[in-house]
């Protein structure tokens, strides 16, 4: 099987995932303590109203019916009514997406620009003390929670340093309003990528193809780049693909201790105002999202390893 | 052997001092967690009280010495429910194969679509906050990790020619099951239950921080940390050791993890370093 086949493999094998998302992101409305038309009508209404609102929304459909209905909607990008706003859910959405993808991209560059030198060099100068210092902090990296690490970044860059802004967004602060939120998220993406590419280099650097290279005389720096990162990316690469989910979560507290206005933050706050529409919308919104981006890097695995693409 | 490795018995030590500490809370504790003391409201760490104190003047220590009676508990209780149900589903999964394997396979999926805390807050908003739904939404959002690792073992213990003599000697499904296959589970479901124990804490902190939690009169470590939050210009303290136990504790969970899968199965690193 070669790389077209495969892309359009794998994307048809996203499909049913993504169905079955749907369904149960749609089945929260359902599910969801209290009468969804009662919300909707406030607090002066007659039964004869709930009863037309009912029939209105299709909601004395049968369930499946119902789906169908929803997801056809969904498919022409109508992701309902916000309760609270009575404003479009996609809307909502969309205004606060630039925040939740600067955060999201700029603790990446923050994860990949710490994680992978820093790996690489703890792998070149392994069982030394810098290896065993750095390996320490990454596992201290990774179990302080993001919320926390946020806090105090706040208390010694906002409060005491007062360097930087403590949260508030970009519309307020611009751009410096991000530099701690994404210090604080990729601070322990950082630390995964230092581990994954330590023993992923120290595995590549073991191979006969690396001793090959040398043995012909190929410069060090060129055996590296050339036999020993190229190898070593791909086990990286699926870190980074499978922790997008991590990041994802990351996000959602980042954005509530920074008081960032995106994605995570609207869903947030749409558990504390009942509000199911959006609620629904943002699940369904971040969980297609993170189905796409595991299929994106499903694809560039298979581009930089031409050998999953036939198995 | 063990013994030589230093990270890992420091980190059981932690472990140890950490449920030592949460089962005689009442005993060690200065202060009760609710003792409120007026007069010395938002008071920066010193003598009288060791890491400060709140707002309404309750003893940051001893709150936290209280907290991680919550905190372990739910930790342990959603590990366990999710080992359990997880071992379960993956045994059967794995077992039987054919159209069983195939549907568990695809809800796997299904729910390895959702990031954790996104899942974990749409099950609280359906179900409500509180202590005992934490503990069931932490180990229903586990339970497929469990699921996929007894799975995939499984396929690979039934191929070994013990487990085909066993099954031409003509041993039952569920004998074949407990004698053969299940021990050889014991490693890595050890190994995963360990790094979950970590990620169920952290997850309770940051269900308990967002309100999504552990409710009052109840208090946890991620209960102290929210308070905090609201004062970290005043009383920066509050949160930031609340934090220091958190991290402390993960941080011995996952130590105690990696050591255990270095020591238990080397070949398990991989393997399992992709789906923390």
């Amino acid at each position: 099987m070669g790389l077209p086949r495969f892309v359009v493999k794998r994307a048809l094998l996203a499909i049913p995932v993504l169905l079955g998302v749907s369904f149960l992101v749609f089945l929260i409305l359902h599910l969801a303590p209290g009468d969804p038309t009662v919300l909707m009508l406030g607090t002066e209404w007659t039964p004869q109203d709930a009863a037309r609102l009912r029939a209105e929304l299709g909601l004395d459909k049968p369930l499946l019916a119902q789906y169908v209905d929803w997801l056809g909607r969904v498919l022409h990008g109508n992701l309902g009514n916000q309760y609270t706003t009575r404003q479009p859910v996609l809307g909502a959405i969309i205004e606060r997406l630039p925040t939740t993808l600067t955060l999201a991209l700029g603790s990446m560059v923050v994860a990949i620009g710490l994680g992978i030198p820093i790996g690489m060099i703890t792998a070149w100068t392994r069982r030394s003390w810098i290896d065993s210092a750095m390996r320490v902090l990454a596992l201290i990296g990774i179990s302080m929670p993001v919320f926390w690490l946020g806090i105090v970044l706040i208390i010694v860059f906002a409060v005491t340093l007062r360097w930087l802004p403590p949260g508030g967004g970009m519309g307020q602060y611009g751009i410096r309003a991000m530099v701690l939120p994404c210090a604080a998220l990729g601070t322990s993406f950082a630390a995964l990528l230092m581990r994954m590419t330590r023993s992923s280099v120290l595995e590549t650097i073991g191979q006969d193809y690396v001793r090959t290279a040398r043995a012909k005389g190929a410069r060090e720096s060129r055996v590296l780049v050339r036999h020993v990162l190229r190898n070593a990316a791909i086990p990286v690469i699926t870190v980074v693909g499978v922790q997008l989910g991590s990041l994802l979560s990351g996000a959602v507290l980042t954005e509530t201790i920074f008081s960032l206005p995106g994605v995570g933050r609207l869903m947030y706050t749409s558990i504390g105002s009942r509000d199911y529409p959006t609620l629904q919308g943002t699940i369904l919104f971040v969980a297609t999202g993170f189905v796409l981006a595991n299929l994106l890097v499903d694809i560039l695995y298979a581009v930089l390893d031409p050998r999953v693409a036939y198995e | 052997m063990a013994l030589r490795d230093k990270p890992m018995v420091a980190a059981t030590a932690l472990i140890i001092l950490v449920i030592l500490v949460s089962a005689m809370a009442p005993w060690i504790a200065p202060y009760r967690q609710d003792d409120m003391d007026v007069s010395a409201m938002l008071t920066p760490p010193g003598p009288r009280h060791l890491l400060g104190t709140d707002n309404f003047g309750r003893d940051v220590l001893s709150r936290i010495i209280y907290g991680a009676r919550i905190s372990v508990l739910v930790g342990v209780l959603s590990t366990l429910g999710a080992t359990v149900l997880g071992v379960a589903w993956g045994t059967v999964a794995g077992y039987f194969g054919g159209w069983i394997d195939e549907l568990s396979s695809r809800f796997l999926d299904i729910m390895f679509a959702f990031p954790y805390i996104v899942l974990a807050m749409a099950l609280v908003a359906l179900i409500g906050p509180g202590t005992t739904n934490v503990v069931l939404v932490i180990a229903i959002i586990r339970v497929p990790m469990f699921a996929r690792l007894t799975r995939g073992s499984l396929l690979s213990i039934k191929q070994n020619d013990y487990v085909v003599a066993a099954r031409a000697l003509g041993n039952r499904d569920h004998r074949i099951m407990v004698r053969h296959l299940l021990p050889n589970l014991v490693g890595p479901v050890l190994v995963l239950s360990t790094l979950t124990m970590a990620t169920a804490i952290n997850t309770e902190a940051a269900l308990s921080f967002l309100g999504l939690g552990v409710t009052p009169p109840q208090s946890s470590w991620g209960t102290v940390l929210a308070d905090g939050r609201n004062y970290i210009w005043q009383a920066p303290w509050i949160s930031t050791f609340a934090g220091v136990a958190i991290s402390l504790t993960v941080l011995g969970f996952n130590l105690l993890g990696d050591g255990l899968r270095d020591l238990l199965d080397p070949r398990l690193q991989r393997e399992m370093g992709k789906s923390t």
